[in-house]
This record gives structure tokens, C-alpha cells and sequence, in this order.
């Protein structure tokens, strides 16, 4: 690296933009358990993704009803539900789904956060005043409402929807996954807030910074500073609480299906799953084992996943 | 410091205004009436039951009667109790339960997230955090049961369910336990992870190299010159963190029973308890603005970088 | 700083632990030698005003506070005195005179009057306080004019308080259920002056029902009420039966959620669970037989049609659909509370009537059924949404129902649930396909279950009516002989069966546990338990 004495909080990595991401990929291949984290999930998104191509069709659909709870036996390897269904079957079906549900909706709060957030702790003064007030007032309002509201009325949204295609001659249905949609932009429209809010207090500390002040007295363009200088400097910390963001949205469609708005059966997910399974803990402790570990190991991955890249992208980790 | 905090204050005000606004209109917006219930009654009842909850009366008339009487308005579904007092019977469990929680997540968390960053990526560094993340790795409504399957079902350590023992009055007592380290343990493992990780971050710094040159014991540099700072991204976490309290106690309110608000602020929406919902949600909105306050505050005067403006 | 707080916390909850802990402090083992009954009726009740409520937690909480003219048989339900302690009825059957017993008495000292009741009538009737359940005296005569504001004074309705202890009902028509019918809550007193003293006479939420507040006629009295923890109720040494009352105590604790029930009843908080989660009944029978128990309730499990929509407007359509069902496997694989499956609409075993018509499962015929009416093979079968309100238990049966016209009538259909107010309004608007339904019973006879589909009744919901079916029920309230009766009824119900704008699915049991130091509590088909009778006793080897 450089051997100049720096100020013990000027970060160098600035000018040094394509070494930072080849020393991140070496940090982050030491790190073992990142590394077994990683291809969990990948091995996890595929048996979720594809393996259900070799499956038969109701695969997690498929109820028989003589042989409701059984324990996992040489037929039913995981056991089956409280409707005779296989469980493993509904636990792949439900790793697609929570998956789905885990990476679309922080994406969505992601790109709305990191931008809010980086322009309102930019900009500062009244600008930011607005801004952060208008995240006082999201936050504050009760989520539980929003979401039924949500859930409730833009339902009819997705009938239009498919009228309006109808009337033009085309078979497109929105209507049928129209629920998930929904679940994706009630989620995300809730996590983004605190995302915003972590940005701009990272951001606001590291606007300080005489690196950013020489940006500026340099006369580069805003965008220019925003998006070269600022954002690959805020990752870290946004990098680990979008791992936290992605089990914490994956936990938040349980606590929807605990109340019976998330993901609609049969279609299951894991928080449906879970939810099922702890209702019947004494008596069928199948249904709570096998999707209550997939669900905790998952999780864990990507926990260890967003430390090791954490650990990875900060240089300063590596001096020791 | 001052200005700032009376700055804060009277911009609250508008703040407060538009909530209210937006939660009475989306309350009315919602499909299904306060009244529905499963025997249905005729049109002329119906009517005459809004009569007489002044839901007749044009919106706007309703709105600011809501607004300047809010603890005096009967709720609908318990017309017995007014808004005010509902939340004043129920909100002290929720806050004892939030509290107790809280301590045990600061306490867990902390400890955890200090030993984890001491030697990042060994088993010192692993075993704490995987501990703390049993918490967000497994929903409270299955962490609860369990822990009551263990502890209070098959071992007899503690009641099942309940708060404040049998008279339900009593300050401490063993209904406590469970709850609070169901709901505790969620947060311990964020707090666990933001302290590894704002520690981390000061524990590299070249201020902590030269303290340690100099010689200053392992603790010293710990207590004295990392937690402040480490402790900042907990700081700021503090104001999500009990706003979520406050809907994650549904959950557990619901499973060991407990008389909180937490349950009447998802209720009362399902119930289309118009009164109740909006003396909720202000009350919460008030407590989480107020709360934000603080921890801006507090975020100030720990990292001198910062400043009021 | 944060030390202090942990260690301070620690040692609290440590206290709090070492306090609290020990055996024989549970709730149930001090209890039941005690003579107090911790009990969970489901849900926090409203109030425990009779005229302003409607529930069924409302209704076990008041009538342990409170006795109306006439008080039901522990063991089937037929009317004993109450507080009134002799009657007789007319010939005709239209006029009922009541004679009170001369020691009833209100909790504050007063006594018990025919003009109490008169007021309390009034009161129910009275239009500005919109009572949801006044259309339960719509027997008596004038009451339903009164209460529409078309009869201005109250002294034209048929009820006079002919001196202090006496008190005449004119009826409307001979109705023979009619002394069963005054059993309900909506018939009970309240104590006028309290009332009117707190400004409640026109208006809910008066306060008048707060413990420090509340005057009450029944076999306990109101001692406290914290809000969403417990209400105690304790027995009334002035009641004119308080030598029955046994119980000191009753504790009532609203617990909503299943597993919290059992989870409280197993740690020994509580003497019962108010309802047991279908998929335990197998363990408790194993485990726990003498806790379980599984009665018949006046109860029935049906799906509504929306007759004004396609594809159910059209009735063969129906009948395939409620033909192509397996009602048996439903209840022995998914409810699997021992429910019978319901081929008819009228819970049997009430006023001695069982329904003749019968639903005919039949794949074959109602495949043919499907293609008459022009979906062979359910080839083009329009799309059909079944509604249902969020339950895990409504899901299940509707999931299995789904599957079985999949697989029998080879036609897909979605599932739509909605929480329980979004639901209601959409039944009531007629916004729905097929609707999941249940009707409890208010009195014991088929008229309560038959009178829903009539044209003019609220209840009804569907868009069907048959001037003939509305002919039968109206000649069946005005027929004295029972025998008679009952046939009106029966055809009524055939004309229903062949129509089918509802679709019978089963008729409920109870499925719940208590423990067996409770006594006297005989399972009946109205699932009341009248609470003075009730006793616990310490089991012998305790």
C-alpha cells in the first residue's frame, strides 16, 4: 500500500478503484466461513430455482389427505403437512418463494435508500431537514395498516390490470402473482427508511472529510463526487445492512403470514412453513425442524456472507 | 444545542398533523365498517349506529374533532374505554416488556459483539456472533413456544404465560422472563452485530495502534477509547430499534398473553377501531419522533465530527 | 453505565425469578380447593351490556352476572324458573304472564320488578341506540315498529308490568320456541336507574358497566375488570339461589390464540381451553382423554353462493359442485373434530327435528350436471373465487375442497382470503363468488336456522329468494302444533336442498379440554353452562 504517514481517518483508497475490488476478492476467499456461506446460497438458489424443473408439477401442491402427518419416512423423506402434502417438496417451493421475497424487496428498498439517503445527507441544511422528516413521518405511521391497505386495495389494481388486457385481445394475467408484487413493494416500502437513514448519517460523517472538501474545492460535479466518490465509501457499512435487510425482510413475510397477509396458499414460504410448524411443535416437529434449520442456515449464510465482504471491502480491517 | 432541540420541536407539529391526517383518511378508505359483524343488521341500524359514533358527520368535522379531543374519544370496539385510557392501562406493560428487552438485547449484544471483534474471523470471532444470530435467524413466534416448551412447560422454571403474576400486579415477577428474553434476544443479535462491527472499525484505527503502543491494557483500550465510538452505529440503530419493539411485541403480547398495547395497535386495524388506531398510532408517533430526538442527539455529542445545524 | 443497568436488571429479574417460582403456585392448584374457576371464553368481550352486544364471550360473561325471567337446565336446556318463578300462556299462545319471585333482587338492595323488565325492553327497542341484536324480540308484539320509529309509544308494545311481580308478553303469532327465545341475553334486565344515572339509555359506553358502577340481578357479581388481563366475577350472597352457587370465583382471562389456551392450561393457569387446535385432537385422545372433550353444537359449516354471478346463477352448476364433493373424508382427514358431515342445513337433535332432504355426493351425476350446463369436462369453466376470512382453519377446508372439484370436476378455482371486516363487507355487498359461512344457533328450533333464507331476512346474503319458501317459514311461525310445524320446516329445507344457494359442508362440534376437577358441566348443544351449578373438586389423590 502507501507508506506516506496519513491522518488516521483519511481513507486512501480513493484514486485506487479497481486494486480495491482485487484485494476484496482475495480478503474475502480467506475468509472461511463467508466462503461456505456463499455456496450454501448458491447451492440453495439452485435446487430452489431449478431443481423444481425435474419435479412433477404440484409438487407442493399435491395433498393426500390419508396421509396427513406423517413423519419422514422412506416415502416422505421430510415428513408431510397437516394436509398431506411432501414436505420437501413445499420446503423447495418455499426457499424459491422467501428467496424471491428476501432479494426483490431489498433491492427495491436498497436503490430507494441509498439514494435518498446519500442526497439527504449530501446536500445537508434544509434539504436534508425535509427529507429526514419526511422519514419521520413514513416511519411513524403504523405499518400493519399500510400494509393491510395495501394489500387490500391495490388487490382490486391487479383485477383492472387484467381487464384493461383483456379488453385489447391479450391473454397476459397479472392478477395471479399481483399478491407477490404487492408483498414486494409493501416490504420494501417500509425497509427503505431505515437504510436511508443509516446512508445519510454515514454519509453526513464522511462529507466532513477533508478528502471530500479537496472534491469540492477542485470544482468536481456533484454527481461526480456523489456517485465516484461517496457511494464505493459508504458501502461497507450499507453492504452489511443489506445483509441484514434481506433476513430481516425474510422474517418481516413470516410476521405477514403469522397474520395471514404475506404469501398466499398453497403457495408456501418458509414463514408460512414455520408458522405452521410451530403450531404443531408437539405433534408433528417435522414441520418445524426441517424449514425452521433451512430457514436459520440461510439466514446464518447470509449473515457470514455480509461480514466476509465487509471485512473484505474495508482495507483498513486488513492491517492487522 | 438548544435552538436546535426547539427547532426539532415546533417542526414536529406538521409532522404530527400529517401523520394523523394520513392515518384517519387511510382508516377510512379501508373497506368493512367498525360495526360489521357476522349477524348482519339492516341498513336503518347501521345508520343509526353511525349517529350515534358522529361517523355522519362530514370528514373533515370528524377529522379535527379527532385531533383536539383524542383521549376522550370512546373507542369503538370497547366503547366503555376511551382511547386515553386504554393507553395508559396498556402502555406501561408494553413499555416494561420493551424495556426488559432492551436491557437483556444491550447487554447480550454488546458482550457479544465486544468479544467477536476482538479477534475477527478465529472462533472468538465466530461462536459469540453465531450465538447472537440464533435471534434473527429464527421468528419470535417460534422462538417464544420453544422457549416456553422448555422452560415453562417441561422444566416448571417459569408460568407460561401472563404478566405481573396472578394479581398481575406485581413489579417483577417470573411471567417476565420469558417474554422479554424472546423479544430481547431478536434485538441482541443487530446489537451484537452493529458493536462487531463499529468496533471493527474503531479497533483498526491507528489511534487504537498507538494506545496500545503506548501500552495501554487490552480493557483500557476497549472501555476507554473504542466503546464510545464503537457504539455509535448501536446509537443510531436505537431509534429503529424501538419503533420495531413496539411492532415486534405483538407477536410475543399475543403468545404469553400479555396486556399490552402492542396487540390493540394490530387489532384495533383489523377491528376498524377508527378512535383506538389513531390514538395508537399518534401516541407511537410522538414517543419514536421524541425518541429520534434523543438519539440525534446523542449521536452529536459522541462523534465531535458531527454537528448540530 | 451499561454495567450497572445489566447487573441491576439481572438481579431484579433474578428476585422476580425466585419470587415467583415454587410449586403449588399455580393458578389451577390454588384454585380448585378454593373454589375459583380460571376460564378463557376466547376473545375480551365488549361490555357486558346485554343490549349493546352480540357476541358469544359476551354472552358466558353476562349470564354470570346477570338472570332474565326464565333460566336453563344444566343438563338439556329446557326452561326452569329464573327470576320469574311461575308462568302461564294463553290458549292461543300469544299471551305469556310471568310471575317474579318476591326475593330477586338487584345487587344494591332493590328489588327485582315487572317494571324492570318493561324498561328494560324499552330500552333494547329504543331506535337511537341502535342495538345490533333488538330484532331478537321482533316475536313481541309492536316491538319490531318500535323499533323502527314507526310506533312512537312504548305502551302500544305488547309488554305491561301488571302490578309489581307481574308481567304480561303479547306475541305477534303462537311461538312455540318462545320460552327458550327469552333465555337469550337480548331478554335480560338491566338496572334502568344506573343506566339512566350514567346518561347510558340511548348511548353505548356510558360507563354504567364498570365495576365500581354495575348493579346486576344473576348468581355473581362484577368485582373487577383489567383491561385485556382478566374480569373476576364473584358469587352473590343476595341472589335467591345462592344456596346452589358453589364457585366463590370465576376468573375470566381473554386469551385469543389456540396455542396460548393450551399452553396456559397445560402450565396450570387455567381449568380449560376454550378451543383446541384440530390437529392436537389425536395427541389429547392419546395423552389426555379425560381433558378432551367433543360435543355437537347447534352450528353449521356452509359456503354461500352469490346467485346473481356467474357461473352460480346457474343451479346445475351448484348441484355439481355441492354433489362432487367427499363431506366424510373432510371431516375425518381435515377438521377431524368428529363434526358430522352435512348433507342438510339444520343442525339435527333441536325441538326433535332432522332434516329428510339429503345432498347426494355423486361424482358420476355431477360430472353429467357440469356438462349440461355447458362446461364438459370443465372445459371452459368460468373463473370462480372462493372467499373465505383469514383462518388456518377455514384455509384448509378450502384448500381440500379446491382439490376435490380439481380432481372430480377437473375445474381449477382460487382462493381469496380476507381479513375478517374486509370479508364481511364483501359478503354483504354481494362482492363475492362462493363465500365460507357459519351460523351458531340463537335459540334451540330449526326457525333460526331456517328463517336466514328467507327474502326479507338480513342474514340471507345470497340474491335467492322462493316465494314459496318465504310462504313456508311465515305459515310455520304462526302453526301451534308442533307436529305440523316441523313438516313446514321439512319442506321448507327440501326446496333449500334442491336449490342449494348455500352448500352445507358439516355441522360443528366443540372441540375443547377442561379439567376434570370441574363438575356439573354437561355438554349440550348450545354449549351453556350455566355457572351456578358449576362446581371443582380436588381430585382424590391430590
Amino acid at each position: 500500500m502507501n507508506d506516506t504517514p496519513t491522518r488516521p481517518d483519511a481513507p486512501d483508497t480513493v484514486e485506487k478503484g479497481e486494486s480495491l475490488w482485487v484485494g476484496a476478492w482475495y480478503r474475502l476467499r480467506k475468509n472461511k466461513m463467508a466462503l461456505a456461506g456463499g455456496v450454501f446460497i448458491l447451492l440453495l438458489a439452485g435446487l430452489s430455482f431449478i431443481g423444481p424443473f425435474f419435479l412433477e408439477g404440484d409438487y407442493y401442491t399435491n395433498t393426500v389427505l390419508e396421509d396427513k402427518l406423517t413423519a419422514p419416512d422412506a416415502e416422505y423423506t421430510l415428513g408431510t403437512d397437516h394436509l398431506g402434502r411432501d414436505q420437501l417438496g413445499r420446503i423447495i417451493k418455499g426457499g424459491q418463494i422467501s428467496l424471491l421475497v428476501g432479494l426483490v424487496a431489498t433491492f427495491v428498498s436498497l436503490t430507494i435508500g441509498i439514494g435518498y439517503g446519500t442526497i439527504s445527507g449530501y446536500f445537508g441544511g434544509k434539504i436534508d431537514s425535509v427529507m429526514m422528516r419526511i422519514v419521520d413521518i413514513l416511519y411513524s405511521l403504523p405499518f400493519v395498516i399500510f400494509v393491510i391497505l395495501l394489500m387490500v386495495f391495490a388487490k382490486d389494481l391487479g383485477d383492472s390490470i387484467d381487464e384493461w388486457f383483456r379488453a385489447r385481445g391479450s391473454e397476459f394475467s397479472i392478477s395471479g402473482q399481483w399478491n407477490m408484487l404487492l408483498l414486494f413493494v409493501a416490504i420494501g416500502a417500509v425497509e427503505w427508511l431505515t437504510m436511508a437513514r443509516i446512508v445519510r448519517g454515514q454519509v453526513m460523517s464522511l462529507r466532513r472529510q477533508e478528502f471530500i472538501e479537496a472534491c469540492i474545492s477542485l470544482g468536481l460535479p456533484t454527481h461526480r463526487i456523489l456517485f465516484r466518490h461517496m457511494v464505493p465509501n459508504i458501502l461497507g457499512p450499507v453492504i452489511v445492512y443489506t445483509t441484514l435487510t434481506i433476513p430481516a425482510v425474510m422474517l418481516l413475510e413470516a410476521f405477514l403470514s403469522f397474520l395471514g397477509l404475506g404469501v398466499q396458499p398453497p403457495t408456501p414460504s418458509w414463514g408460512l412453513l414455520i408458522k405452521d410448524g410451530a403450531d404443531r411443535m408437539r405433534e408433528a416437529w417435522w414441520m418445524l425442524v426441517f424449514p425452521g434449520a433451512l430457514f436459520a442456515i440461510t439466514l446464518f449464510s447470509f449473515n457470514f456472507v455480509g461480514d466476509g465482504l465487509r471485512d473484505a471491502l474495508d482495507p483498513k480491517t486488513s492491517k492487522d | 444545542m438548544l435552538k436546535f432541540i426547539l427547532r426539532r420541536v415546533l417542526e414536529t407539529i406538521p409532522v404530527l398533523l400529517c401523520v394523523a391526517a394520513m392515518t384517519f383518511f387511510m382508516c377510512r378508505l379501508a373497506p368493512g365498517g367498525p360495526f360489521d359483524e357476522d349477524k348482519q343488521v339492516t341498513a336503518e341500524v347501521r345508520e343509526l349506529l353511525n349517529k350515534q359514533f358522529n361517523l355522519d358527520q362530514p370528514l373533515h368535522k370528524q377529522f379535527i374533532q379527532y385531533i383536539t379531543h383524542l383521549p376522550t374519544l370512546q373507542s369503538f370496539k370497547y366503547p366503555n374505554r376511551t382511547v386515553g385510557e386504554i393507553i395508559s392501562q396498556k402502555f406501561p406493560v408494553s413499555a416494561k416488556l420493551g424495556f426488559f428487552a432492551m436491557c437483556i438485547a444491550l447487554g447480550l449484544g454488546i458482550l457479544f459483539g465486544v468479544i467477536a471483534s476482538l479477534r475477527p474471523n478465529t472462533y472468538i470471532d465466530y461462536i459469540p456472533s453465531s450465538l447472537a444470530m440464533i435471534g434473527i435467524c429464527l421468528p419470535t413466534f417460534v422462538m417464544g413456544p420453544l422457549l416456553m416448551l422448555v422452560f415453562s412447560l417441561k422444566l416448571g422454571w417459569f408460568p407460561a404465560t401472563g404478566w405481573g403474576g396472578f394479581s398481575g400486579d406485581q413489579f417483577f415477577a417470573s411471567d417476565m422472563v420469558l417474554p422479554s428474553v424472546t423479544l430481547g434476544f431478536f434485538y441482541a443479535a443487530y446489537i451484537s452485530r452493529l458493536t462487531r462491527g463499529g468496533m471493527l472499525d474503531i479497533l483498526t484505527q491507528d489511534y487504537i495502534r498507538t494506545a496500545k503502543a503506548k501500552g495501554a491494557s487490552g480493557l483500557r483500550v476497549i472501555v476507554k477509547h473504542s466503546l464510545r465510538g464503537g457504539l455509535l452505529p448501536v446509537i443510531s440503530f436505537m431509534g429503529p430499534a424501538v419503533a420495531g419493539l413496539i411492532a415486534g411485541s405483538f407477536v410475543i403480547e399475543t403468545i404469553f398473553a400479555i396486556p399490552g398495547l402492542g396487540q390493540d395497535f394490530v387489532k384495533s386495524a383489523f377491528n376498524r377501531d377508527y378512535t383506538l388506531v389513531l390514538g395508537v398510532v399518534m401516541f407511537y408517533a410522538t414517543l419514536i419522533i421524541l425518541l429520534n430526538l434523543i438519539v440525534d442527539i446523542l449521536q452529536v455529542t459522541l462523534n465531535p465530527k458531527l454537528k448540530f445545524d | 453505565m451499561t454495567n450497572r443497568i445489566l447487573t441491576g436488571g439481572a438481579i431484579g429479574l433474578l428476585a422476580g425469578v425466585l419470587a415467583g417460582c415454587g410449586p403449588g403456585n399455580k393458578p389451577v392448584d390454588q384454585g380448585t380447593p378454593n373454589k375459583v374457576l380460571n376460564i378463557t371464553v376466547g376473545t375480551e368481550p365488549e361490555d357486558i351490556d346485554p343490549h349493546v352486544v352480540t357476541g358469544v364471550p359476551e354472552h358466558h360473561i353476562i349470564v354470570a352476572l346477570t338472570e332474565g325471567l326464565v333460566a336453563e337446565d344444566p343438563v338439556d336446556l329446557h326452561p326452569v324458573p329464573g327470576t320469574a318463578e311461575r308462568w302461564e300462556a294463553s290458549d292461543d299462545g300469544t299471551v305469556y304472564t310471568f310471575h317474579l319471585r318476591g326475593n330477586a333482587k338487584w345487587t344494591n338492595g332493590d328489588p327485582v320488578t315487572a317494571d324492570d323488565f318493561v324498561q328494560s325492553f324499552k330500552r333494547i327497542l329504543t331506535p337511537a341506540l341502535a342495538s345490533k341484536y333488538s330484532y331478537m324480540l321482533f316475536v313481541m308484539k309492536g316491538a319490531e315498529d318500535y323499533s323502527l320509529g314507526k310506533l312512537k309509544d312504548f305502551s302500544q308494545v305488547g309488554v305491561k308490568a301488571i302490578d309489581e311481580r307481574t308481567l304480561e308478553i303479547t306475541l305477534n303469532s303462537p311461538t312455540p320456541y318462545f320460552l327458550s327465545l327469552i333465555n337469550h341475553y337480548t331478554w335480560f334486565p338491566v338496572h334502568i336507574a344506573t343506566v339512566a344515572k350514567h346518561d347510558g339509555l340511548t348511548r353505548r359506553g356510558s360507563g354504567w358497566t364498570k365495576p365500581e358502577n354495575f348493579v346486576s340481578n344473576g348468581a355473581f357479581k362484577l368485582k373487577s375488570w383489567k383491561l385485556g388481563r382478566k374480569i373476576v366475577v364473584e358469587k352473590n350472597p343476595d341472589y335467591w339461589d345462592a344456596a346452589t352457587t358453589k364457585l366463590d370465583e370465576i376468573h375470566f382471562y381473554p386469551i385469543e390464540l389456540e396455542t396460548t389456551q393450551e399452553n396456559a392450561f397445560r402450565g396450570g393457569q387455567l381449568h380449560n381451553i376454550y378451543n383446541l387446535h384440530i390437529d392436537k385432537i389425536a395427541t389429547y385422545k392419546k395423552e389426555h382423554p379425560d381433558e378432551l372433550r367433543i360435543k355437537p353444537h347447534l352450528a353449521s359449516y356452509f359456503y354461500r353462493f352469490n346467485v346473481t354471478k356467474k357461473p352460480c346463477d346457474d343451479v346445475r352448476v351448484r348441484k355439481a359442485l355441492a354433489m362432487a364433493l367427499d363431506r366424510g373424508s373432510i371431516t375425518k382427514n381435515v377438521t377431524k373434530g368428529e363434526q358430522m358431515p352435512a348433507l342438510f342445513y339444520t343442525p339435527p337433535g333441536v325441538a326433535g327435528y332432522t332434516a329428510r332432504a339429503r345432498i347426494e355426493e355423486n361424482v358420476e351425476k355431477a360430472r353429467q350436471l357440469l356438462a349440461e350446463a355447458g362446461y364438459p369436462d370443465g372445459k371452459g369453466f368460468p373463473s370462480l373465487e372462493l372467499l373465505y376470512n383469514t383462518t388456518e382453519g377455514h384455509r384448509i377446508i378450502a384448500e381440500a375442497i379446491q382439490q376435490m372439484w380439481k380432481k372430480n370436476l377437473n375445474i381449477d378455482i382460487t382462493l381469496q382470503n380476507q381479513e375478517w371486516k374486509v370479508y364481511l363487507d364483501r359478503q354483504r355487498e354481494m362482492d363475492y363468488q362462493i363465500s365460507r359461512a357459519g351460523w351458531t344457533g340463537d335459540y334451540p328450533d330449526p326457525n333460526t336456522f331456517l328463517d336466514m333464507w328467507t327474502s326479507w331476512s338480513q342474514q340471507n346474503q345470497t340474491g335467492w329468494a322462493r316465494d314459496d319458501y318465504d310462504a313456508l317459514i311465515r305459515k310455520a311461525a304462526v302453526t301451534q302444533d308442533p307436529e305440523a310445524r316441523l313438516e313446514l320446516f321439512q319442506q321448507a329445507e327440501e326446496i333449500l336442498m334442491d336449490e342449494v344457494p348455500i352448500l352445507p359442508i358439516y355441522i360443528y362440534t366443540r372441540v375443547y379440554a377442561l379439567n376434570p376437577a370441574v363438575k356439573n358441566w354437561h355438554a349440550n348443544v348450545l354449549d351453556h353452562h350455566p355457572w351456578k351449578h358449576l362446581d371443582l373438586e380436588v381430585k382424590a389423590d391430590e
